[in-house]
């Protein structure tokens, strides 16, 4: 996953599928960002290279919305493709958290 | 239990911080509403001034900001509905809160019982209209629902819950939540769902935990089959009886509950929700290493003090050394490290006083909408530029004039709703607050959308109060009667309310503005509104400056003021000088400006040096055009008097008239002085209570020489002088013209250098070829001349402090660079010492100020006089034998070229090309002057621009191909305009050639080619 700090905002772009095989990788190069001692106010889930997600996907998603939030931190998911916010709609994610295409 | 003052004094200023922040949160909820973050905001702002408070024990400031703190807390969970009254009480008991916190020790004293009623009030019945509205929203949200259970059963479709765990059902068995939703949607309808994310807790235990997700199903498969169908355990699926209540369909529970379901009591949700506030506020603040520290004001300004100290001391030491930087040796650098450290440092140190002007511009929006319920009016405030910076001590003293001006503004500018609606205007009235930007200041215009101040009555007043006679009234300006408005006991108000009107006011707040060193201007139209501009300057204590003398003493003058210096030659002035109403005036490209000479503001007594005894006498020619039309008058007489000629030409150079033009705000004069002596950075002392009053002065300072030098206040030379300047109607028209005409100026591409002397020279990058970086050592020296190896042969180079009127010295610097010039046939390397930028700019070159062989003339680029420099006469003074004998040559053929070009850069280097290679050149300001030029001359060759204003180059061509005399003419495009559409455009026109600006070669082989062939052609 890449991640970058700008303007207040951590940007993290996974490279590729959030799937089982994968989530743990993930969970660690995130943390490590959220967790850095540099001054933020937003995370921002960058999902351009991310085609499909399993249920593993979906919970590190929440997990990680949920890290970001008790830190008292703004979480937004950004292009995300049609299938996946499909998803997130019916699962009503997109009234807890801020989902953009 | 007040303990430890300073621990107090820590309490109360943060406490402040967090007061305002809610006060600032809680006006935004005013507009946006029902913002949650906004909401977060102000909660964790309340709940951090109760906690402190808590541990100090000051209970008064705990109980009040624990009850608003309870009504935030339903707001923030949408129990609550924001209105304007629940704003207005939280701001009303912010505000007690502030008070308390202001006077802590006297704070358990505060009766706060009339806001905690109330707050409790609010509380209760917020949360009994929200649970009502809840009801009535999960009315109209089943609506929908409930349409597709009934078409369902209509379609005898069965109704089931589904539970579905996401990692368990889907997880293990591979497959995706995607392909799962797309296969049950493919078999019915899910009608409703609901996700429980209660057990994530975060990223840490995510992969332990599960998400249940569930949702209402209709379908027509039976229930013994769905197991199948869904791959999900039997306990899982649960029959519904359509007829329920679509609310209980999910269990009490239609909506993703992040965090809890809620089944408890209303009071132990409410005491879990406050630990959770407590847990989360705890988790916002993570050990974090701050990136500020807090220090005190007075250690700020003894460093700064500081620094202007030594910035004086660099000025000094500078000056000091300046005659042994050559003898000794390895000086140089050092002095020049100190130069650029002390400037750097002396910036650093400004820049920890600058604070944005948000710090005051942020409490207008409070104070605007007190107002608006006050005067019954409908405001909106636009707050503009809040980002803008200026020194902490300018922005603390603004408040209180600002604050004039915008209750002014309110009170008195804006008209009623309902005028404004007669008036076919928005009923919501517009005040605008604007900081920006402005040569070299700050300017902040406040701006009302009002009726515009009504200069009958302003008068009527003044006549009134007898602030003025009847005869001045009828004879001012419209400027001069709106600066009545600023004369000590006026005011216009027919009605004296509490918010403005005072009949104090407007004369305070300009001796405030003033005092910052700022001016005040208005400008207003009837029916539009009004602008009050106030113009500040960044910094108080540094400026930079320039030191002028009148009468051997030497003054500063800020530069912020400055715009432009004019050197108006003997013989000259009577062009340039001129008279209105007895007055001097200056006529500066089409517009007068008002002269004064600075002696006689000053009350010095001007004097000259008689050409004869040598004597210095006292000069009763009052104006300067008579000085200089008394001296030629004495010249012409003693015509055959060598001796005196040359005394004559030498006292020229005193008698050449130097102007300043400096700026107020839309006011321009000029004052005349007798020598420039260049920029300094002065620290600004303030004048001593003695000579405090004098107008003329805003400061002294201490200059680079240990003299001192009064800093001149051009606003106050303007009352002084008793100035008086043209309209703004005509103002405008000039501004108009003069934008038309930065639009057509052209860009020129410039390299920015110096050589050994502080001067800074251009030179048009398109006549380099490259520059090339040498060291001292692979200069070579035969006899007086000098050279290096440049790609296998040997370059000349020259050092133009050498040929031109700037200072020379002695160069320590190793490393030095060599531009080599493009398209010359004998080149010559020019020598510099360092390459400063370079620069796409539009130039004003100014002939005047610095005229010299080798050099164009000078502009202002950055700030900074650049001299531009005309490489091929600099050239012809060092090598004369290949450049002069170039021009002899071709002089004989005496062709004549009228060059249509409106920008002076380019008709200059035009001109100088053209006539460098024999040419006798015509110039033509635009196309039109080139017809008329036509018509009056015999012209072999037209060069011409495109852009020009009056008439461009396209219909200049095409007038010549339409006429029957000059239809033969060569014409040649010579523009900036490099696109292919253009250039076919240029050929349609009738060009015969067509090129870029500005190569000199191509262009003169472009003439030689258009005259042989008009030559084959006859």
């Amino acid at each position: 996953m890449k991640g970058s700090i700008e303007e207040n905002v951590i940007r993290l772009t996974p490279t590729s599928d959030i799937v089982s095989s994968r989530v743990k990788e993930l969970i660690y190069s995130a943390k490590g960002f959220i967790d850095s001692q540099v001054a933020y106010e937003q995370v921002v889930l960058d999902l351009e290279n991310v085609k499909s997600i399993d249920s593993v996907g979906v919970t590190f998603i929440v997990g990680l919305y949920k890290s970001v939030f008790n830190l008292g931190k703004k979480f937004k998911i950004i292009r995300i493709n049609n299938e996946i916010s499909n998803l997130f709609k019916i699962m009503k994610l997109d009234e807890v958290m801020s989902i953009e295409a | 239990m007040l303990q430890n003052e300073e621990f107090i004094h820590e309490f109360v200023e943060e406490a402040m911080t967090n007061v305002e922040k809610a006060e600032s949160g809680l006006l935004k909820l005013d507009d946006a509403s029902e913002d949650l973050e906004q909401i977060n905001t102000i909660f964790r702002a309340i709940h951090s001034i109760k906690g402190t408070a808590g541990f100090f024990g000051l209970k008064k400031i705990v109980e009040l900001s624990h009850s608003m703190e309870n009504v935030l807390g339903e707001l923030r969970n949408n129990r609550t509905k924001i209105d304007r009254e629940l704003i207005d009480l939280l701001l009303a008991s912010n505000d007690c809160l502030k008070g308390m916190i202001l006077e802590v020790g006297r704070s358990e004293e505060c009766d706060i019982s009339k806001y905690t009623i109330k707050l409790a009030a609010a509380f209760e019945r917020g949360r009994l209209i929200a649970e009502k509205q809840t009801d009535k929203l999960s009315d109209n949200d089943s609506t929908s629902e409930r349409i597709i259970i009934e078409e369902g059963r209509r379609h005898g479709h069965k109704l089931y819950r589904v539970r579905l765990l996401l990692n368990e059902d889907l997880g293990k068995k591979n497959i995706t939540p995607i392909k799962f939703f797309n296969k049950i949607q493919s078999i019915g309808n899910i009608v409703d769902s609901k996700t429980d994310l209660s057990s994530i807790e975060d990223l840490d235990k995510c992969l332990n935990s599960e998400i249940t997700f569930t949702f209402l199903f209709t379908t027509v498969l039976e229930k013994g089959l769905l197991p199948m169908a869904l791959d999900i355990p039997e306990s899982r699926i649960e029959e519904l009886d359509s007829n329920t209540k679509t609310e209980d369909l999910l269990n009490n529970a239609g909506k993703t509950q992040p965090f809890v379901q809620h089944k408890s009591g209303l009071h132990n949700q409410y005491k879990k929700e406050e630990q959770e506030k407590e847990a989360i506020d705890k988790k916002n603040q993570p050990v974090v290493f701050e990136d500020s520290v807090r220090v005190h004001v007075s250690l700020l300004n003894n460093l700064l003090n500081l620094a202007s100290e030594m910035v004086l001391g660099r000025n000094q030491l500078l000056r000091a050394m300046e005659r042994y930087r050559k003898d000794i040796s390895g000086i140089e650098p050092i002095l020049q490290n100190i130069d650029r450290i002390t400037t750097e440092l002396q910036e650093k140190v400004m820049q920890t006083r600058m604070q944005p002007i948000s710090n005051v511009f942020n409490k207008f929006p409070r104070i605007i909408r007190d107002l608006s319920r006050k005067l019954g009016k409908e405001i909106e405030l636009q707050l503009e530029g809040t980002e803008v910076e200026l020194d902490k001590s300018i922005i603390e003293a603004l408040g209180d004039p600002l604050t004039h001006l915008v209750r002014n503004a309110a009170d008195h500018g804006l008209e009623l709703p309902e005028i404004r609606e007669q008036k076919g205007k928005p009923r919501v009235g517009r005040i605008v607050l604007k900081a920006y930007h402005e040569g070299g200041y700050v300017n902040i215009d406040i701006v009302d959308d009002g009726a515009g101040i009504n200069l009958e009555k302003i008068k009527k007043k003044a006549l009134e109060k007898e602030l003025a006679s009847k005869s001045d009234v009828a004879s001012m300006s419209d400027q001069e009667v709106l600066q009545l408005l600023f004369k000590p006991g006026f005011s216009t108000a027919e009605r004296i309310t509490d918010v403005s009107g005072r009949g104090v006011g407007m004369d305070v707040v300009k001796t405030n503005i003033e005092k910052l060193g700022g001016t005040i201007e208005i400008f207003t139209s009837a029916g539009a509104g009004t602008t009050f501009r106030l113009l500040l300057p960044l910094t108080l204590a540094i400026i930079p400056s320039l030191i002028v003398e009148v009468e051997k003493q030497k003054f500063a003058l800020p530069q912020a003021n400055l715009q432009e210096i004019v050197r108006i030659r003997p013989g000259e002035a009577a062009r340039k000088i001129e008279y209105v109403h007895n007055s001097e005036v200056l006529r500066l490209r089409g517009r007068l400006l008002p002269i004064v000479h600075l002696a006689d503001v000053l009350g010095l007594v001007r004097t000259y040096k008689d050409p004869l005894t040598g004597e210095t006498k006292e000069d009763r020619r009052k104006t300067l055009y008579d000085r200089r039309r008394m001296h030629f008058a004495n010249a012409e007489t003693d015509i055959s008097n060598d001796s005196y000629a040359i005394e004559s030409r030498r006292s020229d150079l005193n008698n050449i008239i130097r102007i300043l033009v400096l700026k107020i705000g839309s006011r321009r004069f000029g004052v005349a002085v007798d020598a420039i002596h260049g920029s300094e950075e002065i620290l600004v002392k303030p004048l001593s209570k003695y000579i405090k009053n004098s107008k003329c002065y805003s400061g002294v300072t201490i200059m680079g020489d240990g003299k001192t030098a009064m800093i001149l206040d051009p606003d106050g030379i303007i009352s002084k002088a008793n100035l008086r300047f043209v309209e703004d109607g005509e103002d405008k028209i000039t501004i108009e013209s003069k934008e038309n005409e930065e639009r057509l100026r052209e860009q020129q591409n410039l390299l920015l250098f110096k050589c050994s002397g502080p001067e800074t020279f251009a030179i048009d990058l398109s006549m380099v070829s490259r520059v090339e970086e040498i060291k001292r050592a692979d200069i070579d020296k035969v006899g007086d001349k000098e050279f290096i190896k440049f790609r296998g042969s040997s370059l000349r180079v020259i050092r133009p402090e050498d040929y031109l009127p700037v200072a020379k010295h002695e160069s320590m610097q190793d490393r030095l660079y060599v531009i080599v010039p493009k398209l010359v046939k004998h080149p010559i390397g020019i020598l510099i010492e360092k390459i400063d930028d370079t620069v796409l700019t539009s130039i004003r070159l100014n002939e005047e100020v610095l005229s010299a062989k080798g050099l164009m003339g000078s502009a202002i680029i950055n700030k900074t006089m650049v001299l531009l420099i005309n490489m091929y006469e600099l050239f012809e003074l060092a090598d004369p034998h290949h450049y002069a004998a170039a021009l002899g040559r071709k002089a004989r053929e005496e062709k004549v070229v009228l060059v249509a070009e409106d920008t002076p850069f380019f008709q200059r280097m035009e001109r100088s090309y053209l006539e460098g290679a024999g040419y006798k050149v015509l110039l033509a300001q635009n196309g039109r002057e080139a017809l008329q030029f036509l018509q009056e001359n015999k012209v072999d060759v037209v060069v011409s621009d495109i852009n020009m204003p009056v008439l461009d180059g396209l219909e200049l061509v095409r007038k010549i191909r339409e006429d029957d005399r000059l239809r033969n003419l060569p014409v040649i495009a010579v523009t900036s305009l490099t696109g292919e559409q253009q250039k076919k455009a240029g050929f349609e026109a009738g060009f015969d050639f067509y090129e870029f600006k500005l190569d000199r070669a191509v262009l003169l082989d472009r003439i030689e080619q258009a005259l042989q062939e008009r030559r084959r052609a006859v």
